[in-house]
Protein backbone atom coordinates (compact mmCIF):
# COMPACT_ATOMS: atom_id res chain seq x y z
CA UNK A 1 0.00 0.00 0.00
CA UNK A 2 1.32 3.43 -0.89
CA UNK A 3 1.47 5.85 2.00
CA UNK A 4 -0.19 9.14 1.15
CA UNK A 5 0.73 12.30 2.99
CA UNK A 6 -2.40 14.26 2.21
CA UNK A 7 -5.75 13.16 0.94
CA UNK A 8 -9.25 14.47 0.44
CA UNK A 9 -12.28 12.21 0.29
CA UNK A 10 -15.27 13.54 -1.65
CA UNK A 11 -15.05 17.08 -0.36
CA UNK A 12 -17.59 19.73 -1.30
CA UNK A 13 -17.16 23.40 -0.68
CA UNK A 14 -19.52 26.24 -1.51
CA UNK A 15 -18.73 29.91 -0.84
CA UNK A 16 -21.22 32.11 1.00
CA UNK A 17 -22.27 33.74 -2.27
CA UNK A 18 -23.34 30.33 -3.60
CA UNK A 19 -20.34 29.63 -5.83
CA UNK A 20 -19.67 25.91 -5.74
CA UNK A 21 -15.87 25.75 -5.67
CA UNK A 22 -15.21 22.06 -4.99
CA UNK A 23 -17.46 19.26 -6.13
CA UNK A 24 -17.00 15.87 -4.48
CA UNK A 25 -13.27 16.08 -4.95
CA UNK A 26 -11.01 13.17 -3.97
CA UNK A 27 -7.25 13.20 -4.31
CA UNK A 28 -4.26 11.49 -2.78
CA UNK A 29 -0.91 13.25 -2.57
CA UNK A 30 2.18 11.14 -1.97
CA UNK A 31 4.79 12.56 0.42
CA UNK A 32 8.20 13.91 -0.62
CA UNK A 33 7.05 14.80 -4.13
CA UNK A 34 6.81 17.95 -6.20
CA UNK A 35 3.11 18.24 -6.95
CA UNK A 36 1.38 20.73 -9.24
CA UNK A 37 -2.27 21.71 -9.57
CA UNK A 38 -3.25 23.14 -12.92
CA UNK A 39 -6.51 24.38 -14.31
CA UNK A 40 -8.31 27.53 -15.39
CA UNK A 41 -8.96 30.52 -13.20
CA UNK A 42 -11.87 29.54 -11.01
CA UNK A 43 -11.22 25.80 -11.28
CA UNK A 44 -10.93 25.59 -7.49
CA UNK A 45 -7.15 25.43 -7.06
CA UNK A 46 -6.83 28.09 -4.36
CA UNK A 47 -9.93 26.86 -2.53
CA UNK A 48 -8.50 23.35 -2.43
CA UNK A 49 -5.11 24.55 -1.21
CA UNK A 50 -6.81 26.40 1.66
CA UNK A 51 -8.36 23.10 2.77
CA UNK A 52 -4.94 21.57 3.28
CA UNK A 53 -4.12 23.62 6.35
CA UNK A 54 -7.59 24.05 7.70
CA UNK A 55 -8.35 27.62 6.61
CA UNK A 56 -11.39 26.24 4.80
CA UNK A 57 -13.37 23.34 6.16
CA UNK A 58 -15.27 21.19 3.67
CA UNK A 59 -19.09 21.29 3.75
CA UNK A 60 -18.99 17.53 3.44
CA UNK A 61 -16.30 14.91 2.94
CA UNK A 62 -12.98 14.58 4.69
CA UNK A 63 -9.46 15.94 4.53
CA UNK A 64 -6.67 13.90 6.05
CA UNK A 65 -3.01 14.41 6.78
CA UNK A 66 -0.65 11.47 7.27
CA UNK A 67 -3.58 9.09 7.35
CA UNK A 68 -5.34 11.03 10.11
CA UNK A 69 -8.54 13.00 9.67
CA UNK A 70 -7.96 16.70 10.28
CA UNK A 71 -8.67 17.73 13.84
CA UNK A 72 -10.35 21.15 13.69
CA UNK A 73 -9.94 21.92 17.39
CA UNK A 74 -7.66 24.91 18.01
CA UNK A 75 -4.90 22.61 19.23
CA UNK A 76 -5.22 20.33 16.21
CA UNK A 77 -5.26 23.28 13.82
CA UNK A 78 -2.16 24.74 15.41
CA UNK A 79 -0.29 21.46 15.02
CA UNK A 80 -1.46 21.15 11.40
CA UNK A 81 -0.42 24.67 10.44
CA UNK A 82 3.06 24.07 11.77
CA UNK A 83 3.40 21.11 9.40
CA UNK A 84 1.63 22.61 6.39
CA UNK A 85 2.68 26.12 5.35
CA UNK A 86 1.00 28.20 2.66
CA UNK A 87 2.57 30.99 0.63
CA UNK A 88 -0.24 33.11 -0.79
CA UNK A 89 -0.38 34.53 -4.27
CA UNK A 90 -0.74 38.18 -3.25
CA UNK A 91 2.32 39.02 -1.16
CA UNK A 92 0.82 42.36 -0.14
CA UNK A 93 -1.86 40.49 1.77
CA UNK A 94 0.71 38.30 3.44
CA UNK A 95 3.36 40.78 4.59
CA UNK A 96 1.92 42.86 7.40
CA UNK A 97 4.84 44.18 9.37
CA UNK A 98 7.08 47.24 9.15
CA UNK A 99 10.26 45.30 8.48
CA UNK A 100 11.25 42.08 6.75
CA UNK A 101 12.90 40.71 9.90
CA UNK A 102 9.81 41.29 12.03
CA UNK A 103 7.54 39.79 9.42
CA UNK A 104 9.48 36.54 9.19
CA UNK A 105 9.69 36.28 13.00
CA UNK A 106 5.88 36.15 13.25
CA UNK A 107 5.36 32.45 12.43
CA UNK A 108 8.13 30.99 14.64
CA UNK A 109 7.04 33.20 17.57
CA UNK A 110 3.51 31.82 17.21
CA UNK A 111 5.00 28.35 17.61
CA UNK A 112 6.21 29.44 21.03
CA UNK A 113 9.93 29.26 20.31
CA UNK A 114 12.35 31.25 22.46
CA UNK A 115 13.77 34.52 21.12
CA UNK A 116 17.22 33.00 20.71
CA UNK A 117 15.90 30.03 18.76
CA UNK A 118 13.89 32.37 16.54
CA UNK A 119 16.90 34.60 15.84
CA UNK A 120 19.06 31.64 14.83
CA UNK A 121 16.31 30.30 12.56
CA UNK A 122 15.67 33.71 11.01
CA UNK A 123 19.30 34.19 10.04
CA UNK A 124 19.49 30.71 8.54
CA UNK A 125 16.28 30.96 6.54
CA UNK A 126 16.96 34.51 5.33
CA UNK A 127 20.39 33.52 4.07
CA UNK A 128 18.92 30.43 2.41
CA UNK A 129 16.39 32.55 0.52
CA UNK A 130 18.91 35.30 -0.21
CA UNK A 131 17.16 38.12 1.65
CA UNK A 132 19.50 38.66 4.62
CA UNK A 133 20.52 42.06 3.23
CA UNK A 134 16.87 43.17 3.14
CA UNK A 135 16.16 42.38 6.79
CA UNK A 136 15.67 45.95 7.98
CA UNK A 137 13.64 47.17 5.01
CA UNK A 138 9.87 47.68 5.06
CA UNK A 139 7.95 45.57 2.51
CA UNK A 140 6.93 48.56 0.39
CA UNK A 141 10.57 49.13 -0.60
CA UNK A 142 10.91 45.66 -2.07
CA UNK A 143 10.39 44.45 -5.64
CA UNK A 144 7.76 41.82 -6.36
CA UNK A 145 10.40 39.09 -6.56
CA UNK A 146 11.93 40.14 -3.24
CA UNK A 147 8.51 40.24 -1.55
CA UNK A 148 7.87 36.74 -2.82
CA UNK A 149 11.07 35.46 -1.26
CA UNK A 150 10.22 37.19 2.02
CA UNK A 151 6.79 35.56 1.99
CA UNK A 152 8.37 32.15 1.37
CA UNK A 153 10.95 32.72 4.12
CA UNK A 154 8.15 33.64 6.55
CA UNK A 155 6.62 30.21 6.02
CA UNK A 156 9.92 28.28 5.82
CA UNK A 157 10.94 29.71 9.20
CA UNK A 158 8.24 27.50 10.73
CA UNK A 159 9.97 24.38 9.33
CA UNK A 160 6.91 22.92 7.59
CA UNK A 161 6.84 19.37 6.22
CA UNK A 162 4.66 20.50 3.35
CA UNK A 163 5.08 23.81 1.57
CA UNK A 164 2.12 24.97 -0.49
CA UNK A 165 2.54 27.87 -2.91
CA UNK A 166 -0.38 29.44 -4.74
CA UNK A 167 0.92 30.56 -8.14
CA UNK A 168 4.41 31.28 -6.84
CA UNK A 169 5.79 32.63 -10.10
CA UNK A 170 2.82 34.70 -11.34
CA UNK A 171 4.10 38.10 -12.40
CA UNK A 172 7.77 37.31 -11.83
CA UNK A 173 10.53 37.83 -14.40
CA UNK A 174 12.35 34.76 -15.79
CA UNK A 175 15.36 35.16 -13.49
CA UNK A 176 13.22 35.41 -10.34
CA UNK A 177 11.11 32.52 -11.57
CA UNK A 178 14.07 30.19 -11.98
CA UNK A 179 15.48 31.31 -8.60
CA UNK A 180 12.20 30.44 -6.90
CA UNK A 181 11.87 27.12 -8.72
CA UNK A 182 15.42 26.06 -7.87
CA UNK A 183 14.83 27.06 -4.24
CA UNK A 184 11.78 24.79 -4.26
CA UNK A 185 13.89 21.99 -5.74
CA UNK A 186 16.46 22.35 -2.97
CA UNK A 187 13.75 22.25 -0.32
CA UNK A 188 12.30 19.15 -1.92
CA UNK A 189 15.68 17.42 -1.98
CA UNK A 190 15.97 18.22 1.73
CA UNK A 191 12.76 16.30 2.32
CA UNK A 192 9.86 18.73 2.04
CA UNK A 193 6.76 17.97 0.00
CA UNK A 194 6.10 20.90 -2.32
CA UNK A 195 2.67 21.68 -3.74
CA UNK A 196 2.17 24.50 -6.23
CA UNK A 197 -0.66 25.79 -8.35
CA UNK A 198 0.32 27.29 -11.67
CA UNK A 199 -0.80 28.54 -15.07
CA UNK A 200 2.58 28.05 -16.64
CA UNK A 201 2.49 24.68 -18.36
CA UNK A 202 6.15 24.74 -19.43
CA UNK A 203 7.17 25.36 -15.84
CA UNK A 204 4.93 22.63 -14.44
CA UNK A 205 6.08 20.15 -17.06
CA UNK A 206 9.75 20.80 -16.33
CA UNK A 207 9.40 20.86 -12.57
CA UNK A 208 6.64 18.62 -11.22
CA UNK A 209 6.70 14.91 -10.36
CA UNK A 210 2.94 14.62 -10.29
CA UNK A 211 0.17 16.74 -11.78
CA UNK A 212 -3.51 17.18 -10.98
CA UNK A 213 -5.80 18.84 -13.52
CA UNK A 214 -8.78 20.62 -12.00
CA UNK A 215 -11.91 21.77 -13.75
CA UNK A 216 -15.00 23.23 -12.11
CA UNK A 217 -14.08 21.85 -8.71
CA UNK A 218 -13.31 18.35 -9.92
CA UNK A 219 -10.13 16.46 -10.75
CA UNK A 220 -10.34 15.48 -14.42
CA UNK A 221 -6.88 13.95 -14.73
CA UNK A 222 -3.80 13.13 -12.72
CA UNK A 223 -0.45 11.46 -13.24
CA UNK A 224 3.09 12.17 -14.32
CA UNK A 225 3.48 15.37 -16.41
CA UNK A 226 4.39 13.47 -19.60
CA UNK A 227 1.37 11.25 -19.17
CA UNK A 228 -1.12 14.04 -18.41
CA UNK A 229 0.14 16.48 -21.02
CA UNK A 230 -0.12 13.87 -23.76
CA UNK A 231 -3.84 13.41 -23.22
CA UNK A 232 -5.29 15.74 -25.80
CA UNK A 233 -8.86 15.36 -24.56
CA UNK A 234 -7.84 16.43 -21.04
CA UNK A 235 -5.95 19.45 -22.32
CA UNK A 236 -8.92 20.49 -24.43
CA UNK A 237 -11.42 19.97 -21.64
CA UNK A 238 -9.35 22.04 -19.23
CA UNK A 239 -8.39 24.66 -21.83
CA UNK A 240 -4.69 24.04 -21.34
CA UNK A 241 -1.80 24.07 -23.79
CA UNK A 242 0.65 21.25 -24.24
CA UNK A 243 4.13 22.26 -22.98
CA UNK A 244 6.36 23.41 -25.82
CA UNK A 245 9.23 21.01 -25.11
CA UNK A 246 6.95 17.98 -25.07
CA UNK A 247 5.05 19.15 -28.14
CA UNK A 248 8.29 19.62 -30.09
CA UNK A 249 9.74 16.32 -28.95
CA UNK A 250 6.62 14.37 -29.85
CA UNK A 251 6.46 16.02 -33.26
CA UNK A 252 10.13 15.41 -33.97
CA UNK A 253 9.70 11.77 -33.05
CA UNK A 254 6.51 11.24 -35.03
CA UNK A 255 8.09 12.89 -38.09
CA UNK A 256 11.09 10.60 -37.83
CA UNK A 257 13.52 13.45 -37.16
CA UNK A 258 14.44 12.14 -33.74
CA UNK A 259 14.71 8.62 -32.37
CA UNK A 260 12.30 7.80 -29.53
CA UNK A 261 14.16 7.96 -26.22
CA UNK A 262 13.78 6.11 -22.94
CA UNK A 263 13.88 9.38 -21.07
CA UNK A 264 11.70 12.17 -22.40
CA UNK A 265 13.36 15.61 -22.17
CA UNK A 266 11.81 17.75 -19.41
CA UNK A 267 13.51 21.06 -20.09
CA UNK A 268 14.46 22.96 -23.20
CA UNK A 269 18.13 22.43 -22.30
CA UNK A 270 17.56 18.67 -22.28
CA UNK A 271 15.82 18.83 -25.66
CA UNK A 272 18.61 20.93 -27.16
CA UNK A 273 21.20 18.48 -25.82
CA UNK A 274 19.23 15.65 -27.35
CA UNK A 275 19.15 17.39 -30.73
CA UNK A 276 22.86 18.17 -30.55
CA UNK A 277 23.62 14.50 -29.85
CA UNK A 278 21.47 13.53 -32.83
CA UNK A 279 23.17 16.04 -35.14
CA UNK A 280 26.23 14.48 -36.86
CA UNK A 281 24.41 12.49 -39.56
CA UNK A 282 21.70 15.10 -40.05
CA UNK A 283 24.20 17.92 -40.29
CA UNK A 284 25.98 16.21 -43.15
CA UNK A 285 22.67 15.72 -44.83
CA UNK A 286 21.74 19.35 -44.52
CA UNK A 287 25.15 20.41 -45.78
CA UNK A 288 24.71 18.32 -48.86
CA UNK A 289 21.31 19.83 -49.42
CA UNK A 290 22.86 23.29 -49.14
CA UNK A 291 25.46 22.41 -51.74
CA UNK A 292 22.79 21.15 -54.05
CA UNK A 293 20.76 24.31 -53.67
CA UNK A 294 23.85 26.42 -54.35
CA UNK A 295 24.61 24.38 -57.42
CA UNK A 296 21.07 24.86 -58.61
CA UNK A 297 21.55 28.60 -58.16
CA UNK A 298 18.76 28.92 -55.65
CA UNK B 1 5.08 61.97 -4.13
CA UNK B 2 7.54 62.58 -1.35
CA UNK B 3 8.15 59.29 0.39
CA UNK B 4 9.71 60.47 3.66
CA UNK B 5 10.43 56.82 4.41
CA UNK B 6 13.13 56.63 1.76
CA UNK B 7 15.17 59.25 3.55
CA UNK B 8 14.53 57.62 6.90
CA UNK B 9 15.92 54.32 5.68
CA UNK B 10 18.99 55.92 4.13
CA UNK B 11 19.84 58.31 6.96
CA UNK B 12 23.19 57.83 8.66
CA UNK B 13 21.75 57.80 12.20
CA UNK B 14 19.26 55.01 11.69
CA UNK B 15 21.47 52.40 13.30
CA UNK B 16 21.84 54.20 16.61
CA UNK B 17 19.63 52.75 19.32
CA UNK B 18 16.02 53.99 19.03
CA UNK B 19 15.83 54.60 22.79
CA UNK B 20 18.74 57.07 22.63
CA UNK B 21 16.97 59.08 19.97
CA UNK B 22 13.54 58.94 21.60
CA UNK B 23 14.83 60.12 24.99
CA UNK B 24 16.90 62.90 23.44
CA UNK B 25 14.02 64.10 21.26
CA UNK B 26 11.39 64.07 23.99
CA UNK B 27 13.66 65.71 26.58
CA UNK B 28 14.26 68.50 24.07
CA UNK B 29 10.57 68.86 23.24
CA UNK B 30 9.81 69.15 26.96
CA UNK B 31 12.51 71.79 27.34
CA UNK B 32 11.15 73.77 24.39
CA UNK B 33 7.68 73.79 25.89
CA UNK B 34 8.84 74.71 29.40
CA UNK B 35 11.19 77.56 28.61
CA UNK B 36 10.15 81.03 27.42
CA UNK B 37 13.54 82.05 26.10
CA UNK B 38 13.54 82.50 22.36
CA UNK B 39 17.32 82.04 22.40
CA UNK B 40 16.79 78.48 23.65
CA UNK B 41 14.20 77.83 20.97
CA UNK B 42 16.60 79.06 18.31
CA UNK B 43 19.37 76.91 19.80
CA UNK B 44 17.14 73.83 19.76
CA UNK B 45 16.25 74.43 16.11
CA UNK B 46 19.91 74.93 15.20
CA UNK B 47 20.97 71.75 17.01
CA UNK B 48 18.18 69.56 15.63
CA UNK B 49 18.31 70.78 12.05
CA UNK B 50 22.09 70.55 11.89
CA UNK B 51 21.99 67.03 13.31
CA UNK B 52 19.48 66.14 10.60
CA UNK B 53 21.41 67.70 7.74
CA UNK B 54 25.04 67.12 8.75
CA UNK B 55 24.99 64.02 10.93
CA UNK B 56 22.03 62.09 9.52
CA UNK B 57 22.70 63.30 5.98
CA UNK B 58 19.13 64.23 5.09
CA UNK B 59 19.14 66.81 2.26
CA UNK B 60 18.51 70.34 3.55
CA UNK B 61 15.82 70.98 0.94
CA UNK B 62 13.86 67.94 2.11
CA UNK B 63 13.97 69.12 5.72
CA UNK B 64 13.01 72.61 4.55
CA UNK B 65 10.05 71.31 2.54
CA UNK B 66 8.84 69.27 5.50
CA UNK B 67 9.04 72.31 7.80
CA UNK B 68 6.90 74.31 5.39
CA UNK B 69 3.85 72.21 6.30
CA UNK B 70 3.60 72.92 10.02
CA UNK B 71 5.30 76.30 9.39
CA UNK B 72 2.36 77.46 7.27
CA UNK B 73 -0.18 76.38 9.85
CA UNK B 74 1.82 78.06 12.61
CA UNK B 75 2.07 81.37 10.78
CA UNK B 76 -1.68 81.46 10.22
CA UNK B 77 -2.31 80.67 13.87
CA UNK B 78 0.26 83.11 15.17
CA UNK B 79 -1.16 85.92 13.05
CA UNK B 80 -4.37 85.70 15.05
CA UNK B 81 -2.38 85.91 18.28
CA UNK B 82 -0.43 88.96 17.09
CA UNK B 83 -3.52 90.98 16.24
CA UNK B 84 -5.69 92.27 19.05
CA UNK B 85 -8.96 94.20 19.12
CA UNK B 86 -9.50 96.97 21.66
CA UNK B 87 -11.72 100.03 22.29
CA UNK B 88 -8.75 102.41 22.28
CA UNK B 89 -5.68 102.55 20.14
CA UNK B 90 -3.49 103.31 23.15
CA UNK B 91 -0.42 101.09 23.32
CA UNK B 92 -0.90 99.75 19.80
CA UNK B 93 2.08 99.93 17.50
CA UNK B 94 -0.12 99.95 14.44
CA UNK B 95 -3.87 100.46 14.62
CA UNK B 96 -6.70 100.16 12.15
CA UNK B 97 -10.01 101.84 13.18
CA UNK B 98 -13.02 99.57 12.75
CA UNK B 99 -16.10 101.52 13.76
CA UNK B 100 -15.77 102.02 17.51
CA UNK B 101 -12.99 99.46 17.82
CA UNK B 102 -9.35 99.34 16.88
CA UNK B 103 -7.61 96.42 15.24
CA UNK B 104 -3.87 96.45 15.90
CA UNK B 105 -0.74 94.90 17.30
CA UNK B 106 0.76 95.62 20.70
CA UNK B 107 4.21 94.86 22.08
CA UNK B 108 2.70 92.18 24.33
CA UNK B 109 0.75 90.49 21.54
CA UNK B 110 3.78 90.51 19.27
CA UNK B 111 5.90 88.95 22.01
CA UNK B 112 3.27 86.28 22.63
CA UNK B 113 3.06 85.52 18.92
CA UNK B 114 6.82 85.31 18.53
CA UNK B 115 7.30 83.10 21.57
CA UNK B 116 4.51 80.75 20.42
CA UNK B 117 5.97 80.59 16.94
CA UNK B 118 9.49 79.77 18.06
CA UNK B 119 8.40 77.43 20.81
CA UNK B 120 6.35 75.41 18.33
CA UNK B 121 9.00 75.43 15.64
CA UNK B 122 11.65 74.21 18.05
CA UNK B 123 9.39 71.40 19.30
CA UNK B 124 8.55 70.48 15.70
CA UNK B 125 12.22 70.37 14.74
CA UNK B 126 12.97 68.05 17.67
CA UNK B 127 10.10 65.81 16.60
CA UNK B 128 11.37 65.81 13.02
CA UNK B 129 14.77 64.78 14.26
CA UNK B 130 13.17 61.69 15.77
CA UNK B 131 10.84 60.92 12.88
CA UNK B 132 13.45 61.35 10.16
CA UNK B 133 16.17 59.30 11.84
CA UNK B 134 14.07 56.45 13.26
CA UNK B 135 12.06 54.01 11.11
CA UNK B 136 8.55 53.13 12.22
CA UNK B 137 9.57 49.58 13.17
CA UNK B 138 12.12 51.01 15.63
CA UNK B 139 9.60 53.44 17.12
CA UNK B 140 7.19 50.57 17.70
CA UNK B 141 10.00 48.74 19.47
CA UNK B 142 10.27 51.66 21.90
CA UNK B 143 6.51 51.58 22.51
CA UNK B 144 6.84 47.87 23.24
CA UNK B 145 9.73 48.58 25.58
CA UNK B 146 7.53 51.11 27.37
CA UNK B 147 5.00 48.27 27.92
CA UNK B 148 2.22 49.97 25.98
CA UNK B 149 -0.84 47.75 25.39
CA UNK B 150 -0.26 45.30 22.54
CA UNK B 151 -3.38 46.49 20.71
CA UNK B 152 -1.90 49.98 20.21
CA UNK B 153 1.38 48.62 18.90
CA UNK B 154 -0.35 46.14 16.58
CA UNK B 155 -2.60 48.87 15.25
CA UNK B 156 0.41 51.08 14.65
CA UNK B 157 2.17 48.31 12.78
CA UNK B 158 -0.82 47.45 10.58
CA UNK B 159 -1.70 51.08 9.88
CA UNK B 160 1.88 51.84 8.87
CA UNK B 161 2.14 48.86 6.55
CA UNK B 162 -1.28 49.25 4.94
CA UNK B 163 -1.03 52.99 4.35
CA UNK B 164 1.43 52.06 1.63
CA UNK B 165 -0.67 49.21 0.23
CA UNK B 166 -3.69 51.54 0.27
CA UNK B 167 -1.79 54.35 -1.47
CA UNK B 168 -0.40 52.03 -4.12
CA UNK B 169 -3.87 50.64 -4.81
CA UNK B 170 -5.35 54.13 -4.95
CA UNK B 171 -2.65 55.32 -7.35
CA UNK B 172 -3.08 52.36 -9.64
CA UNK B 173 -6.84 52.94 -9.82
CA UNK B 174 -6.21 56.65 -10.41
CA UNK B 175 -3.73 55.87 -13.19
CA UNK B 176 -6.16 53.46 -14.85
CA UNK B 177 -8.90 56.08 -14.66
CA UNK B 178 -6.80 58.93 -16.03
CA UNK B 179 -5.57 56.73 -18.86
CA UNK B 180 -9.19 56.53 -19.97
CA UNK B 181 -9.72 60.30 -19.47
CA UNK B 182 -11.51 59.87 -16.15
CA UNK B 183 -10.31 63.29 -14.97
CA UNK B 184 -10.83 65.24 -18.19
CA UNK B 185 -13.12 67.84 -16.63
CA UNK B 186 -14.57 68.72 -13.25
CA UNK B 187 -17.74 66.68 -13.63
CA UNK B 188 -15.93 63.57 -14.77
CA UNK B 189 -13.38 64.05 -12.00
CA UNK B 190 -16.06 64.06 -9.32
CA UNK B 191 -17.58 60.94 -10.82
CA UNK B 192 -14.26 59.12 -11.17
CA UNK B 193 -13.21 60.05 -7.67
CA UNK B 194 -16.41 58.54 -6.31
CA UNK B 195 -15.77 55.33 -8.23
CA UNK B 196 -12.18 55.27 -7.02
CA UNK B 197 -13.30 55.55 -3.43
CA UNK B 198 -15.98 52.87 -3.72
CA UNK B 199 -13.51 50.55 -5.40
CA UNK B 200 -10.90 51.17 -2.74
CA UNK B 201 -13.35 50.21 -0.02
CA UNK B 202 -14.20 46.98 -1.75
CA UNK B 203 -10.56 46.14 -2.22
CA UNK B 204 -9.75 46.98 1.38
CA UNK B 205 -12.33 44.49 2.64
CA UNK B 206 -11.14 41.83 0.23
CA UNK B 207 -7.51 42.38 1.22
CA UNK B 208 -8.29 42.28 4.91
CA UNK B 209 -9.87 38.86 4.47
CA UNK B 210 -6.83 37.65 2.52
CA UNK B 211 -4.52 39.02 5.20
CA UNK B 212 -6.51 37.27 7.91
CA UNK B 213 -6.24 33.95 6.04
CA UNK B 214 -2.51 34.33 5.59
CA UNK B 215 -2.02 35.26 9.26
CA UNK B 216 -4.08 32.23 10.28
CA UNK B 217 -1.92 29.91 8.24
CA UNK B 218 1.14 31.23 10.03
CA UNK B 219 -0.42 30.35 13.38
CA UNK B 220 -2.10 33.68 14.29
CA UNK B 221 -3.70 33.33 17.69
CA UNK B 222 -5.03 36.83 18.35
CA UNK B 223 -1.69 38.52 18.92
CA UNK B 224 0.76 39.88 16.35
CA UNK B 225 4.01 38.93 18.04
CA UNK B 226 7.13 40.00 16.16
CA UNK B 227 10.80 40.21 16.97
CA UNK B 228 12.97 43.25 16.20
CA UNK B 229 16.61 43.02 15.22
CA UNK B 230 18.89 43.57 18.21
CA UNK B 231 19.84 47.23 18.69
CA UNK B 232 23.20 48.36 20.02
CA UNK B 233 23.81 51.33 22.31
CA UNK B 234 26.55 53.62 21.10
CA UNK B 235 28.64 55.41 23.71
CA UNK B 236 29.64 58.26 21.40
CA UNK B 237 26.03 58.94 20.39
CA UNK B 238 24.81 58.85 23.97
CA UNK B 239 27.62 61.20 25.03
CA UNK B 240 26.80 63.58 22.18
CA UNK B 241 23.11 63.62 23.07
CA UNK B 242 23.80 64.14 26.79
CA UNK B 243 26.24 66.99 26.12
CA UNK B 244 23.85 68.74 23.72
CA UNK B 245 20.95 68.36 26.14
CA UNK B 246 23.03 69.68 29.06
CA UNK B 247 24.06 72.65 26.93
CA UNK B 248 20.45 73.46 26.08
CA UNK B 249 19.34 73.09 29.71
CA UNK B 250 22.13 75.40 30.84
CA UNK B 251 21.06 77.95 28.26
CA UNK B 252 17.45 77.69 29.45
CA UNK B 253 17.89 77.84 33.21
CA UNK B 254 21.36 79.07 34.13
CA UNK B 255 22.46 81.73 31.67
Amino acid sequence: MVAYLMATEKIDFTYLDGTKALDSLSIKIPGGKKVAFIGNNGAGKTTLLLHFNGIHRPDSGEVSYNGQKLDYSSKGIKALRKKVGIVFQDTDSQLFSGSVYQDISFGPLNLGWSQDEVRVKLEQVMKETGIWELREKPPHFLSHGQKKRVAIAGVLAMEPEVLILDEPTAGLDPVCTSQIMSLLNTLNINGATIIVSSHNMDEVYAWADYVFVLKEGKVIAEGSPTDVFRRQNVLEAANLKKPLVLELYDNLVSNGLLARKEEIPATREALIALLAAEQPSNRQGSKKREEISYAAGV
Amino acid sequence: MLYIDQFVYKNRMRHSHPLEKVIFAFATILLSVVTDKIAVHLAVMTVMLSLLVFKAGIPANVVGKLLLGPGGFLLAGVLVLAVTVHVSAAGMLVALPLGNLYLGVTVASLALAASTLFRSLSAVSALYFLVLTTPMADLLYVLQWLRLPAIIIELGMLVYRFIFVFLETAFSIYAAQSARLGFIDFKRSINSFGLLFANLWGKAFFKSQALYNSLLSRGYGGELKVLSPEYKFSLTNTLLFVLLELGLITLAFVV
